[in-house]
């Protein structure tokens, strides 16, 4: 593997909450990221699955430092993001972009695409400022949107007309890193499919480098390399897409996949699912041990005493589980 | 004989900006203890459909501009209010896809529960407080008898979920209208509710309308499916012989635009341009500008929805000849 643009080390982000109440109440911390480490090679696409709250748009957050972290670092291109303060961390910043669920909220709507274009071209200095309108409309060619919208406002899209936007944006300021969060999330399967070969396009194109975080698993899938599970804070699978997708190891990954239902009514009918017993835990009070043990159909006295490490396998993808030789030698649905 | 029949349901919008047809005359019907399940996107009407059938469609600006929706021979779209109430949080019942916006938040939980029951079933309240626990349990709500005293609020979204089914079947409705019921809710969750639906519609003899976006949800859990595009129906059919054999070029294209449906290095079929504007009035089949199939004869005629093979019906011209 070529060297990690992206360098995330132990990086955790609690949330101190404070109760007040009649009875005055505990002040509680929230481990909303919790000693995660991930790198992203060049080139590379790593997709981040889990379900709500389990901290994959906080890591993102984090990551950028539009959320500052508790603990750990991030390295962009070798250089650690947390050091660095003021006008050298906006800099750096730059070489990293986000793209978010929902475009119409990421978008002035008083801007033309135009002007949300030209901004950070301008603020930036990328071009000269006379190069600005060939620039604007090479970005829009790259998203394919048609060079009359230049002039319309964010209101006059369509919702994946706007994430075109939104990925333009991003593609402005030439990032060495796109972190996209649920970026198809908002949008019909007829649109999604388009943004999802948008991206792909761009990644082949571009030579992106792309973070996706989705709770789709078939999304994550159709485009990333490596795909990293996180439940309550930690990641607890991470390996090569096929691997993770087609062999889960953790409990919690075979079940997330087996939930996802199938569009097809035959396999739908045959294959046996694992159907998780109650809620996601509050990560106000996290289960002692391992944080799955409460709804793990495997789970043994020792899961609720043992927080199981993220240990590498001998098919080079990393597990946190400590029945895994059981698991496998009685596979169960 | 159908439990409800829709014929030619057809319900417009009147707005300052012109008239939404957002439902444009649709006939569909559901057996007793079937389940049917409506998909489509954003805007095809789906919701809309089902909303004036138990009249709750605001008027204005919505007004149900023609057709029939018969239950138990009464026809909902023309009964009077009094008779319709005693129907709809009855005999039909409707759960959404957001239980907070559902859920009184001032109301205990038990109260909410209760409330159909004396209405509907003139319960006594000691009698009603026992359903409502059954209800509960029913769902799978643990300390059923404590959690009658809790408000909304501190239940968990899934949780919340499970009290608006329980509400709904409360009254031992002869259909349930579902929509989007697990939209809102992680994957995991929205197994847990999908299994449970299926589990009571087993126990309780019911038929489920299921409105959905998700094919994979419709594979899972329906008889049959009706495809919406643009407030109309597009295609009906077995939910085997729809996903077997798609004969309308939208149901196909939408069914190999899905992420996992294909090889993961082959790209996605989209689907060009975006659903139409139901404002303009629409000349020919509304998925002709966006469809790969299209000949000029579709750009021209409305085409009805009929079968093109027992039990299969379609709304696409090229599919009734043969020719796709």
């Amino acid at each position: 593997m070529t060297e990690p643009v992206l360098e995330i080390r132990d990086l955790s982000v609690h949330f101190p909450v404070r109760r007040r109440g009649v009875f005055g109440g505990e002040d509680g911390l929230v481990k909303a990221v919790d000693g995660v480490s991930l790198t992203v090679a060049r080139e590379e696409t790593v997709g981040l699955v889990g379900e709500s709250g389990c901290g994959k748009s906080t890591l993102a957050r984090a990551a950028l430092r539009l959320i500052e972290p508790t603990a750990g670092s991030v390295r962009i291109d070798g250089i650690d993001l947390t050091t660095l303060s003021g006008e050298e961390l906006r800099k750096r910043r730059r070489a990293m972009q986000m793209i978010f669920q929902d475009p119409y909220a990421s978008l002035n709507p008083r801007m033309t695409v135009f002007d949300a274009l030209a901004e950070p071209l301008l603020v930036h200095q990328i071009v000269p400022r006379k190069a600005i309108p060939g620039e604007v409309a090479g970005l829009m060619a790259k998203v394919g949107l048609a060079r009359r919208y230049v002039r319309k406002y964010p209101h006059e899209f369509s919702g994946g007309q706007r994430q075109r936007i939104a990925i333009a944006r991003a593609l402005a300021l030439r990032p060495t890193l796109i972190i996209a969060d649920e970026p198809v999330s908002a949008l019909d399967v007829s649109v999604q499919a388009q943004i999802l070969n948008l991206l792909r396009d761009l990644r082949r194109d571009e030579a992106l480098t792309l973070m996706l975080i989705s709770h789709d698993l078939s999304v994550v899938r159709h485009l990333s390399d490596r795909i990293a599970v996180m439940y309550l804070g930690k990641i607890v699978e991470l390996g090569e897409a096929e691997q993770v997708y087609g062999r889960p190891q953790h409990p919690y990954t075979r079940a997330l996949i087996s939930a996802v239902p199938m569009p097809d009514p035959v396999k739908e009918r045959q294959r046996q699912r694992t159907v998780l017993r109650g809620d996601p835990p509050s990560p106000l009070h996290p289960p002692e041990g391992c944080a799955f043990h409460p709804r793990c159909p495997y789970a043994t006295d020792a899961c609720a005493r043992i927080v199981p490490p993220l240990e590498t396998q001998p098919d080079g993808r990393r597990t946190a589980c400590i029945r895994l030789d059981a698991i496998e030698a009685e596979p169960v649905a | 004989m159908p439990l409800l029949d829709i014929d030619d349901l057809r319900t417009y919008f009147h707005t300052r900006a012109g008239t939404v047809r957002a439902v444009d005359g649709i006939s569909l019907h559901v057996a007793e203890g079937e389940t049917l399940g409506i998909v489509g996107e954003s805007g095809s009407g789906k919701s809309v459909a089902m909303l004036s059938v138990l009249g709750l469609i605001p008027q204005p600006p919505g007004r149900i501009e023609a057709g029939r929706a018969v239950y138990d021979g009464v026809d909902l779209l023309h009964a009077p209010q009094s008779r319709l109430r005693r129907i709809r949080g009855s005999r039909i019942t409707m759960i959404f896809q957001d239980p907070m916006t559902s859920l009184n938040p001032y109301m205990t939980i038990g109260a909410q529960i209760i409330e159909p029951l004396r209405i509907h079933n003139g319960a006594s309240r000691a009698d009603a407080r026992d359903q409502a626990v059954s209800a509960l349990q029913r769902v799978g709500i643990q300390d059923a008898a404590e959690r009658l005293r809790s408000f909304p609020h501190q239940f968990s979204g899934g949780m919340r979920q499970r009290v608006m089914i329980a509400m709904a079947l409360v009254t031992r409705p002869r259909l349930l209208i579902a929509d989007e019921p697990t939209t809102a809710l992680d994957v995991t969750v929205q197994a847990q509710i999908l299994d449970l639906i299926r589990e009571l519609q087993g126990s309780l003899g019911m038929a489920v309308i299921l409105i959905t976006h998700d094919l994979g949800v419709v594979a899972g859990n329906c008889a049959r499916v009706a495809v919406m595009y643009a407030g109309r129906i597009v295609e009906s059919a077995a939910t085997d012989a729809l996903f077997a054999t798609p004969r309308h070029p939208y149901t196909q294209a939408l069914l190999a635009a899905l992420p996992g449906a294909r090889d993961r290095d082959a790209p996605l079929e989209s689907i060009p341009g975006f659903p139409p504007d139901l404002i303009a009035p629409i000349v020919g089949c509304p998925f002709a500008p966006r469809c790969v199939h299209a000949v000029d004869a579709c750009r021209e005629t409305t085409p009805a929805l009929e079968e093109t093979a027992p039990g299969h019906a379609t709304a696409c011209i090229r599919a009734q000849r043969g020719e796709l």
